[in-house]
């Protein structure tokens, strides 16, 4: 193939080995690097992509017992869009969504604000306590407040001197109590995230703005906000990332009810698609769901990264 | 200086009785499982009691099969970690070091974390058909693999961060010296981000170990875990609160045992590179 140790190149040309080494080199190193992404693709094809494609085709044709029957276009689409019950569920997801996020991030910080200024060993122990939530299945945490909220024998109801009151009952409330558990679930790892941010804020400009008089709002619009503002917007993300997809603790603690009071978009798509069995809907509500979602990820990750710069 | 002093241990003693607060559920539940009938059902209710029983647990462990779910819970749960770590470190490796053409990388990366935000309800029922074709419903290696649906999204996004962590000119040292990227990938860049590994690694065991909607569908009989015992006790209109708290507890003690084990790690993996 070659003569004098050299190698011939594609145009034919005779080039050394070093040259043919340092170009195979770099060929490799083109074609090596997408073969890190090559087996996480591969899954994530098979796990979500396909499974998806599976369900777009079962919004489109009556799907029965694992076969696609008769050809629906886009009829079913047409009428579960136009439906009472998916506005329901999208309301409720909404609502659960934002309110959870909302409500964990202000309390996250607050709770932030208020135990970095406490005793240094002790605030090890407090931010050990406040872990247990973030590990504890959503499946428990639903039922330790069904348990609180229980009519009869709950301590919240107790509390409040009205036996037989419970939120979980009330379809005004119902919604506020699966919210109230996520919430308590969830504060705590945004409050540890922010936590860390706090303590890394420099001591001399808190103390330059202490100086200056500053008082505490200014203080925390001005220094604190902008210097943690990064691990806000990490915290903002891992959280809105599971906000839509509350489904254990309704399940545990509401069943979707009273009537559809706590029935969000997951639960909607579990209780078409699993326990009535009719796919082709709950296809279609996935596939209204996913759309919603993406176009929100990719809003939201382009801010994101943006203001991570 | 001292009045300094005066305020700082009330803003503690105050801190302490707002966490005490904020746990009780948690207090609520383990008392309850360690009641008898008469004391979970008292009204007004007890807060505390003293008589306590290992009753539920003994006819967890006796009549339900308690230990046999959370051997199922312990098979899944690691393996599907461990699979996701895998598979996910080497993609995060590669989208935190390499160059790819055009903007694909930053893509790639932003539409594999898009999909953390789907639920598993909306692709557990095909996952259902394709495992059935499969032979992989109730099998320990299907639902782990049906678990990177969530995890492997979340692991790549997250070691992603980490791994960008890393000084790359420590790395680039040890490329002309000659390492190649595997030695790289074990000796530097792994031991450097311990922190984020270990975040990583507690928060997708905490998901998988405590997943409850696939677990119910794709471990319908031989491989069924703790949560889906957890929820089998509890009905739309009625639970048996004994059976329920007392399972809920031996659930939730292994992954708060290991979770407050390396509170470290993740203390300092949660506060991220970004905010150094």
């Amino acid at each position: 193939m070659g003569h004098k140790g050299g190698f011939h190149g594609l145009d034919g040309r005779t080039i050394s080995r070093a040259n043919f080494e340092s170009r195979r080199r770099r060929w490799w190193a083109g074609v090596s690097k997408w073969l890190y992404l090559l087996p996480a693709l591969a899954i994530l094809v098979g796990i979500v992509i396909y499974p998806l494609i599976y369900m777009f085709r079962s919004t489109l044709f009556q799907w029965q017992a694992g076969i696609f029957g008769r050809f629906l276009g886009l009829s079913l689409w047409a009428k579960l869009l136009t439906g009472e019950t998916l506005r329901i569920a999208l309301t409720n997801s909404v609502i659960l969504a934002v309110g959870t996020v909302v409500c964990e991030l202000l309390l996250g910080l607050a709770l932030a604000l208020f135990l970095n200024e406490t005793l240094g060993r002790l605030r090890t122990v407090l931010r050990a306590g406040l872990l247990i939530p973030i590990f504890i299945a959503p499946v428990i945490v639903g039922l330790m407040w069904r348990i609180i909220f229980n009519p009869q024998y709950g301590v919240f109801a107790w509390a409040i001197g009205q036996r037989g009151f419970s939120p979980i009952a009330r379809d005004d409330l119902a919604l506020y109590a699966i919210m109230l558990s996520e919430i308590w679930q969830w504060t705590p790892f945004v409050f540890i995230i922010l936590l860390a941010a706090l303590q890394s804020v420099p001591i001399d400009v808190l103390e330059a703005a202490l100086v200056d008089g500053a008082s505490f709002p200014k203080r925390l619009r001005h220094v604190i906000i902008p210097h943690i503002l990064p691990a806000i917007i990490i915290a903002l993300l891992l959280r809105s990332m599971e906000a839509f997809k509350i489904f254990d603790t309704i399940q545990v603690m509401t069943h979707g009810g009273p009537g559809r009071a706590t029935e969000d978009m997951t639960y909607l798509i579990f209780r078409t698609g699993i326990w009535v069995s009719d796919v082709s809907t709950a296809a279609t509500y996935s596939w209204v769901l996913v759309i919603i979602l993406t176009v929100l990820a990719s809003f939201f990750l382009k801010y994101a990264y943006r203001e991570r710069g | 200086m001292s009045k300094r002093r005066i305020i700082l241990i009330v803003l503690t003693i105050v801190a302490c009785v707002v966490v005490i607060a904020y746990l009780f559920p948690v207090y609520w539940l383990v008392s309850m499982s360690f009641r008898i009938q008469k004391d979970m059902f008292a009204w007004p209710p007890k807060l505390f009691t003293l008589h306590l029983t290992l009753r539920n647990y003994k006819g967890l462990v006796e009549g339900h099969g308690l230990l046999w779910y959370l051997r199922n819970s312990a098979i899944i749960a690691p393996l599907s970690v461990a699979l996701s770590m895998v598979i996910g470190s080497v993609a995060a490796y590669g989208l935190a070091r390499f160059r790819y053409p055009g903007k694909v990388g930053s893509q790639i990366a932003s539409w594999i974390l898009s999909l953390r935000m789907l639920p598993p309800v909306a692709a557990v029922l095909p996952l259902f058909l394709i495992f059935s074709r499969l032979r992989l419903v109730d099998k320990f290696y299907g639902i782990s693999l049906a678990y990177t649906f969530f995890n492997l999204p979340f692991i790549i996004w997250l070691l992603k961060i980490y791994f960008e962590d890393v000084p790359e000119e420590v790395e680039q040292a040890a490329l002309v010296d000659g390492a190649n990227r595997i030695q790289i990938f074990f000796r530097i860049t792994l031991p450097l981000s311990t922190p984020g590994i270990a975040t990583t690694f507690i928060l997708a065991l905490a998901a998988s170990w405590n997943e409850f909607l696939m677990a119910s569908q794709l471990a319908t009989f031989n491989t069924r875990t703790l949560p889906v015992l957890i929820a089998s006790f509890i009905w739309d209109r009625n639970l048996q609160w004994g059976y329920a708290t007392a399972s809920a507890v031996i659930s939730a003690l292994p992954i708060l045992i290991i979770g407050l084990f390396i509170q470290r790690y993740i203390v300092k993996g949660l506060s991220f590179g970004a905010v150094k």
